[in-house]
This record gives C-alpha cells, sequence and structure tokens, in this order.
C-alpha cells in the first residue's frame, strides 16, 4: 500500500531530506521511505519533475558523482535560497497542521 | 525565475541526455537494493520498472519543467514542415519562386521610389539645413546672397545646375555641373572621398564626381592638382566625391563636377541656410523672413519683395514629395500595381496549400484524436506557410539585390544626367519584413482557418466528395486572382497604348524635319553681348547655307529636351484683375514658327526690329483674352508691359502628354550673362533627310569656332525625355502585365488539375453512361470559363475606377476607360484561361471509365 502524499508536502520532504546532505534520486526516495518507518512512498515517476522544477527555482543544485553501489548518479543539493524555503515551508506547514487539529479537537 | 530557465533552454539538449542517464540509473540502484535484500536480479529489475512507472511519462513531465512548450512546438512543427515540404520539390520550387518574384519586384520598387523621393542628400546633419525660397521665387540673385554670407548669422550657401564646355584632346564636350557658392563645402558639410571641397576665395578649382572620375578619367590616382580646361580656363582638381554621392537637387541628378560660381557674378542660385539646432522649422521661418526685410532694405527689388511668400523646406524627407507630385504618383501607381502582383503570388501559394491540406485530413483528424485543439492545427498551418514566406522573402531579397543593380547600371539617354545610386539599407529590411510578415499571413491565414472547422472522426472515412457550394474558397482565390491580374494588365495595356500613340502622335509641328544645333561657347572669347550676337547672327547665316536646309531660327529652348514654366500673376487691357497663367516659356528667333511648322493663325512672327512684344498660342489667348483677338492688345506680366503681335497653333512643348497648354513666346535675345549666355541653339527645318544634315552642320559649326561644344542631333532622336515616362511604364508594367498573367495562369492550371482529380469517378461514370468527348470538354472548360468570367467582371469594374489616376501619364487619345484596351484584356485573360484548362481538359477526356469507377 502506498498511501498519497498530501499534496504539496513533496517539495517539502524533499528539501528536509536534503538538509543533511546532497543525495542522489533513489536514495531520497529510500531516506523519506525509511524516515517516516516505511510509511511514505515518494511516487517514483513524480520525483524527477520535482526535482527539476526546484532546480528551475534555484533551491537545489545538482552535479554527477559515485553512488555508494559505485555507480554514476546525480547527487541533489540545497542552496542557500533553498535552505530559507525550506524553513518557510516547514513553518507554513505546521502551522496548517496546528490549524487543522484545533478545528478536529474543539469545533 | 524566467532567467534560469532561459539557460537550461540553451543547454537542453545536453539536459534530455543526461535525464535518460539518470532515470535508467536509479532503476538500476533500486533493483541493486532489492537484490541487496535477496530478491534474484530479473525479479528486482521488475520490481524496479514497477515501482517507477513509465519512464517516458517521467521524463516528458521532467522535461516540461525546462521547456517553453510553444516553443519547443514550433521548432518542432518548422521541422515537420520542412521535412514534407522537401518531399515535394516541384511545389516548393513553385511557391518559392512566385513569392519570390513578387517580393523581389516588390522591393525593387520600393528601393527605387525611396531612392528618387525621399532619400537624403549627402551633407552634414540634414536637420539643420534647409531651403529657402524669397518673394515667391525659386531663386536668389547673387547679390543679395552676397549680401546674407556677410552679415554674422546663419551660414548660407548657393547652388545652381548649369553647363561647362570641357575641352580635351582635340575634342569639346558639354558636361554638367553644379556651381556652387566657394563656402558650400564648408556650409553643407559634403563628405568628400579625395581630397578637399573649395576655400572661400577660389574661383578656379573643380571637384568631380565619382563617376566622372571612373568614366572619363580613368580614376586616375594623381588626379588632385591637375588641370581641366573648362570653359576655356584651367580648373584645378581639388577632390573627388565618394561613389555614393547625392546631390541637393535629388531624383537622382548626377553633374559630373562641382565648380565655383564667381564673385561679382550676375546669376540666380538655390539658397540654403544652416540654422542653430533644436529650431523648430516655424522659428527658422521667422529668422528667414527676418533677412528678408532686411534684404527689402538694403537693396529692394521693383517686382516683389524679398519678404513676401517666403518659403522654408528642410532638405531630407516626405516634404519634397510636395515638388515632386506627379513623380510620387507614379511612383504610387507602381507600387500598387507590384502589390497587387505579390497579391497574386501569395494567393497562388495559398491555393496550393489549401489544395495540399485537404490531402491531410487523415493526418489532421489522428492529430485532433490524439488530442490537438483548434490553436494548436492552426499553428502547425502558420508555422508551414511562415517557412515558405521565409524562403520567398530571402529568394525575395537576392532577386532584389540583382535588379537593384541592374537598375542602377541603366543609362536611360535622357538629356540631364540621372543616375541611382541603390543600396540596401535598413528601410528596405523594414519593408520587405513587413511585406514577408503580410505574405505569411495572407497565405496562411485561409488554410489554418479551414483546418480550425476540426477534424471529426467521420473525416477518417474516405468519402472525398464535396458537393458543396459552387464558391469554395480555392475558387474564390482563383477569382481573385484573375481580377487582380486584369487590374495589372489594363494598367500595363494602357501604358503600352500609350507609348504606341505617344511615338506616333503629331506634335503640332513638324517633329520629323527639324535637327537642332546648339553650342556652348567659350565665354572669355566673346566677353561683350555684342561679340555674341555678332556670333549668333553669323550661325545663323551660316546655317543657312549648309546645302539641304530649307530653314532656321534661334531658339532658347529645345523642344522636349528642356521645360519652363513661368507662373507669374498677369492682366491684360482686356482684363482689369489680375489672373494667374501658368506658361511655357520660350525665346525664339524670327521665322521659328515657319522653320518648325507651326501653323499662324492671326498676326505674323518676329522680325528682326521691334522690342517688347510677344507671340502667344491660342489656348493662352483664349485664357486671357477670351473670344477678342489679342492683336495689338497689351499683357502686363508684373510690371512688364509686353504687346502681342502674333497667335500660333498650340503644339506640344517639352511632354507628350501637353495639350492645350498656354504658351508665350518673345524675342530671341543674347542674354547678357547666366548660364545660358554662352549657349546658342538653333532650330533646323531640313529640306532634306535630317540625318544628312548632322555632319554638314557639325562641321560649319566647328569651322565657325572650333573651341565650341557642338551637339547636333535630329529632334526625333532626342525624345528621351520627352518619352521617358511612356517607356518607364510600359517596360515596367509590361514586365509586370505578363508576370502577373503567367501567375494567374498557373494557379488557374492547379485548380483546374485538382478539380479533374477531385471528379474523376464522376467523369468516368458519365463516359461509362455514353457521355460525348465534347460534353466532357464542356463540363471542365464550362467550370474554367465560369470562373474567369466571374474574375473578369470584378476586375474589369474594379480596374476602371481605379486606373482613373492614372490619366494624368497619358496622351490625350489613350483614355482610361477605353472600350479597346479593355476588350484587349479581356480576351488576353480568356486566351490564357483556355490553355489553363487545355491541359486537364485532355487529361479529363482520357479517363478510362474501368479505373475511375475504381478510383479511391
Amino acid at each position: 500500500m502506498s498511501p498519497e502524499l498530501l499534496p504539496g508536502t513533496l517539495y517539502l520532504l524533499i528539501l528536509r531530506t536534503l538538509a543533511t546532505g546532497p543525495l542522489h534520486g533513489y536514495a531520497i526516495v529510500k531516506r523519506i521511505k525509511e524516515a517516516s518507518g516505511d510509511f511514505l512512498l515518494v511516487e517514483e515517476g513524480s520525483l524527477y519533475p520535482a526535482l527539476n522544477r526546484m532546480l528551475v527555482k534555484g533551491w537545489l543544485q545538482a552535479e554527477w558523482g559515485v553512488s555508494e553501489s559505485n555507480r554514476k548518479a546525480r547527487f541533489y543539493q540545497l542552496t542557500p535560497e533553498g535552505r530559507r524555503q525550506l524553513q518557510q515551508e516547514d513553518r507554513d506547514f505546521r502551522r496548517m497542521v496546528r490549524a487543522i487539529e484545533l478545528v478536529l479537537d474543539h469545533a | 525565475m524566467k532567467l534560469p530557465k532561459l539557460r537550461f533552454f540553451r543547454h537542453r539538449s545536453a539536459f534530455d541526455e543526461s535525464l535518460d542517464e539518470e532515470l535508467r540509473l536509479h532503476l538500476e540502484e533500486h533493483a541493486e537494493d532489492l537484490v541487496r535484500q535477496g530478491i534474484p536480479r530479473e525479479e528486482a529489475l521488475r520490481r524496479a520498472r514497477v515501482a517507477f512507472g513509465s519512464p517516458a511519462r517521467a521524463a516528458e513531465d521532467t522535461r516540461r519543467e525546462w521547456q517553453f512548450p510553444w516553443l519547443e512546438d514550433l521548432l518542432n512543427d518548422l521541422r515537420y514542415a520542412a521535412r514534407a515540404l522537401r518531399r515535394e520539390p516541384l511545389f516548393l520550387a513553385v511557391a518559392v519562386l512566385s513569392l519570390a518574384l513578387g517580393i523581389g519586384c516588390n522591393t525593387a520598387i520600393f528601393s527605387l521610389a525611396m531612392e528618387a523621393l525621399v532619400s537624403a542628400p549627402s551633407v552634414h546633419d540634414a536637420s539643420t539645413l534647409v531651403r529657402a525660397r524669397f518673394g515667391g521665387n525659386s531663386h536668389l540673385n547673387l547679390r543679395p546672397l552676397t549680401y546674407l554670407q556677410n552679415l554674422n548669422g546663419m551660414p548660407v550657401a548657393g547652388t545652381r545646375e548649369g553647363e561647362v564646355n570641357w575641352r580635351h584632346g582635340d575634342e569639346a564636350q558639354r558636361v554638367f555641373v553644379m556651381r556652387v557658392t566657394p563656402n558650400f563645402f564648408d556650409v553643407i558639410g559634403v563628405p568628400v572621398q579625395l581630397g578637399r571641397g573649395f576655400h572661400p576665395g577660389e574661383t578656379r578649382s573643380v571637384v568631380l564626381s565619382h563617376r566622372f572620375w571612373q568614366a572619363k578619367l580613368h580614376a586616375d590616382p594623381a588626379i588632385l592638382g591637375r588641370a581641366l580646361l573648362l570653359d576655356g580656363q584651367p580648373y584645378t582638381v581639388t577632390g573627388v566625391l565618394p561613389a555614393d554621392h547625392r546631390t541637393l537637387s535629388g531624383m537622382g541628378f548626377a553633374p559630373a563636377f562641382y565648380v565655383p560660381v564667381p564673385a561679382g557674378a550676375n546669376v540666380n542660385l538655390q539658397l540654403f541656410l544652416r540654422h542653430p539646432a533644436g529650431l523648430a522649422l516655424s522659428a527658422v521661418r521667422e529668422r528667414i523672413v527676418h533677412l528678408g526685410r532686411q534684404l527689402d532694405q538694403v537693396m529692394p527689388e521693383k517686382d516683389f519683395k524679398f519678404a513676401d511668400e517666403v518659403r522654408v523646406n528642410p532638405v531630407a524627407g516626405l516634404h519634397l514629395l510636395n515638388d515632386l507630385q506627379s513623380v510620387a504618383v507614379f511612383f504610387a501607381v507602381l507600387l500598387a500595381v507590384v502589390s497587387l502582383l505579390l497579391g497574386i503570388a501569395c494567393l497562388n501559394v495559398s491555393g496550393l496549400l489549401l489544395a495540399r491540406a485537404s490531402t491531410r485530413v487523415q493526418e489532421f483528424a489522428i492529430r485532433t484524436s490524439l488530442g490537438a485543439g483548434r490553436g494548436r492545427l492552426i499553428r502547425l498551418l502558420l508555422a508551414e506557410s511562415s517557412l515558405l514566406a521565409g524562403a520567398g522573402v530571402v529568394a525575395g531579397l537576392l532577386l532584389n539585390l540583382l535588379l537593384t543593380r541592374l537598375i542602377s547600371q541603366i543609362d536611360l539617354g535622357l538629356p540631364v544626367p540621372i543616375a541611382f545610386n541603390l543600396q540596401p539599407d535598413w528601410r528596405l529590411l523594414a519593408y520587405t519584413s513587413l511585406i514577408g510578415l503580410g505574405s505569411a499571413l495572407l497565405i496562411g491565414v485561409l488554410p489554418a482557418w479551414r483546418a480550425s472547422h476540426g477534424y471529426a472522426a467521420e473525416a477518417l472515412k474516405q468519402d472525398q466528395r464535396q458537393t458543396g457550394s459552387r464558391l469554395t474558397l480555392r475558387r474564390l482565390l482563383v477569382i481573385a486572382q484573375v481580377a487582380a491580374s486584369i487590374i495589372v494588365l489594363t494598367t500595363a495595356a494602357l501604358f503600352a497604348r500609350n507609348l504606341f500613340a505617344s511615338v506616333h502622335l503629331h506634335p503640332g509641328f513638324d517633329l520629323d524635319r527639324i535637327v537642332y544645333v546648339s553650342l556652348r561657347l567659350v565665354p572669355e572669347t566673346y566677353p561683350t553681348v555684342e561679340s555674341r550676337q555678332a556670333i549668333t547672327e553669323r550661325a545663323r547665316q551660316l546655317i543657312a547655307t549648309v546645302p539641304g536646309v530649307a530653314s532656321t531660327a534661334a531658339a532658347s529652348m529645345i523642344p522636349f529636351n528642356d521645360d519652363a514654366t513661368h507662373g507669374g500673376t498677369l492682366r491684360t487691357t482686356l482684363l482689369k484683375d489680375k489672373i494667374r497663367v501658368p506658361h511655357y516659356y520660350s525665346r525664339v528667333g524670327p521665322g521659328y514658327f515657319r522653320t518648325l511648322g507651326i501653323p499662324l493663325l492671326a498676326g505674323r512672327e518676329f522680325t528682326t526690329q521691334g522690342a517688347n512684344e510677344v507671340i502667344v498660342n491660342e489656348s493662352f489667348a483664349r485664357r486671357a483674352f477670351g473670344p477678342h483677338s489679342p492683336i495689338g492688345e497689351s499683357i502686363f506680366f508684373d510690371d512688364r508691359e509686353r504687346t502681342v503681335v502674333g497667335v500660333v497653333r498650340d503644339s506640344k512643348y517639352a511632354w507628350m502628354n501637353d495639350h492645350q497648354r498656354p504658351a508665350v513666346f518673345e524675342r530671341y535675345e543674347m542674354s547678357a550673362s547666366g548660364n545660358r549666355a554662352s549657349m546658342l541653339v538653333f532650330m533646323v527645318r531640313a529640306g532634306v533627310d535630317p540625318d544628312s544634315l548632322v555632319r554638314p552642320l557639325r562641321q560649319a559649326m566647328l569651322s565657325l569656332d572650333a573651341s565650341a561644344a557642338v551637339e547636333v542631333k535630329p529632334l526625333a532622336r532626342a525624345m528621351g525625355l520627352a518619352l521617358l515616362p511612356s517607356r518607364v511604364g510600359a517596360g515596367l508594367l509590361g514586365i509586370m502585365g505578363v508576370l502577373g498573367l503567367l501567375l494567374t495562369t498557373i494557379g488557374l492550371y492547379g485548380l483546374m488539375a485538382y478539380s479533374v482529380t477531385r471528379r474523376i469517378r464522376e467523369i468516368g461514370l458519365r463516359v461509362a453512361l455514353g457521355a460525348a468527348p465534347g460534353r466532357i470538354r464542356r463540363l471542365i472548360f464550362g467550370e474554367g470559363a465560369w470562373l474567369i468570367g466571374a474574375g473578369l467582371t470584378v476586375g474589369l469594374i474594379a480596374a476602371l475606377f481605379l486606373t482613373r489616376p492614372l490619366a494624368e501619364f497619358l496622351v490625350e487619345t489613350i483614355s482610361t476607360t477605353d472600350p479597346l484596351t479593355y476588350t484587349l484584356v479581356s480576351l488576353v485573360m480568356l486566351a490564357a484561361g483556355l490553355l489553363a484548362c487545355a491541359v486537364p481538359a485532355r487529361r479529363a477526356l482520357r479517363i478510362d471509365p474501368m479505373v475511375a469507377l475504381r478510383y479511391e
């Protein structure tokens, strides 16, 4: 079963995942899966469009390198602007969640 | 955010490749991961692929992030269109050729019009230079001009077109020059290629035109400092002008040199002023009127005031069109016709595209079912037509360069040197882009509009039978082509008939019997008026003794080679009010009218005695005196009184379309000074073949004065200037008429061939049912006749209205509504139409019903 991500959160998750260091595409998917306790499975078909959009927007930069399995791979990492975007989206997301929780608890 | 996107755009093919690789590696990583968990390699790969989904989809979605989709589509469309066109070389050739012809001719005429009418003269900073006219006169005498020069105000220079006698070796030649005040080069800032202009005070210097230097002096590199013998005096060459020099006179006038006007000479010059920058024209005019008032105080004139009727015009720009109105109209006509030609070419290509589009119905249906909207289909077709238009523009520009080079080298055989220097410039490019765009739209809009109706699933079925109205789009196009072609042909026919009529029209005098003799004397040899009068009389007597000469008379104007219109107000003893009668003016000697063969209607010719006499022609008499006889009456030209002693019949004076033009003749007298002071002209009536008199007359004149520049020519051979509009019009328009007819015939043929193809089954059926060949022929020709008939009707009516402005250029026997012209044009068009239908008709007759009925 692969639950759908809440809309708009893919960027947030990718940014957060890359905050600790550069990763290549598959590694990002794997990290998100593991970090969420195998709950969140990123739709791989929508990973690369998202990565490239963030590239165009200037939040990420990319470089070719070598992966753990000694294969050529393209590594993505955050730019300073990407970091700012991460903070912003993190704040916005948590605020949204709190608001929803308030409604659910007290409405 | 857009900027990084542009950066990606440039490297997009590199990104494409690396993306494919990246996706592949992703799958392998995933598979590797699964293998490490113990899953066999095959299964791991399968699961990885399933998890990923469609790589193609992912790749496309990713690419969209860095693409401009519309641009990608456009490039793809263009590539597709190019490939499709390459597969049909005949269509491509016909289309590009048609467009090239249309665009090439159009832009060539545009270049010529721009050069003749609005090209800027070669001066420094034309925006601060103006031409000024005082007192309603076009020229100003040197005395007041020098006064203005000595005022410490705006710099002033004067020019005048003129002639000199240039002697080289044993030959003397009459050469056209520009006489200028010595400060001309400083004030006007004319760029000089070699050497320099004049210094103030120089009187015996000359600046050569590039053309003269190349043609007559063999581009001698050591020309500076050498002397040329002009009018008997050595003039030192101080400079050579660049090849693209344009005079302030405009209209392609190309004098051989510039010479200074000697101080104190009694000449009238055109006045040019340089004013401070930033002044509006009205402010400049104010200052110039003020100058006029100063002149009125210091050196008043009897007949006019300097400060009256002051006209100030910039030296460059569109205002020049005011002075050159009929020339401008002529060019406007040419441009209109050549635009019609381009329109016909575009309609041709459009029709061809429509035909192709109808064979691509299947393709469009598939595209539609794959998700292409109407806009997408329209964009596709517009890309195609833009590609064609682009190719046509490039080819047309090449043709334009070729044509303008040809035009620049044409020698029109005119009495005055005129040369056009056609260079491509930004105006040409702008105009070409404009008409290229217009053509692309004209070509593409119709097929695109057709396609926008959409192609639904039904179109996938093969049934192509069109039972629609008789007025399909393609038919309308052909009708429009025929109509446009009729208009072009009518214009061409009018000019052709005009040329024919001009050559055969009787000009009102015995043109075929007349020879003119002109001598340009060396002024120094005849310093006094008396000496010039003596030589004139001796020349006349000598001419009269040459065997074969019936009579001779002096004249100031050579018919059809010179023109002078005097336009002042005048009074007569019968009319108390002043009227304006612009008239041709010439000074003629005794016996002039008898020599030319112009009948005397009343009174007498000039004699060697008498003063203040004039002879007028019947049109002038009618205007100034009504039904009364003018003999013995007086005319007051401003304040000069003249008595009318004779009335002559109207004739043509300077142009073939002179018709009932008023004329006034005074008795020939040697001018005291000025341009014509050293120029003697005689009209000679030949009792024998005029050509046989050329040599004896020449020798006689040279025996009189060997240093004179002598020209002897039968007048019939000197008609270049008079016939110029007819010749140019007939030539250019004739070519365009033929081209238009050719293009229309091709368009008609294309449509008829297509029609036959479309109706193969129908024709096969008719033949199988027993239709005679004549019936089939009538079917095809009937359709063609209907198209031509409709086009003829529209075209003839349009031509009747649109050719009205041409009346100005036509001689009086040709009218723009003349039925013969229209009949001729209609017959030509019908013939062309028959020809266009002939081949398809033959094909229709050869259709084998057995084959046809199975035809899909």
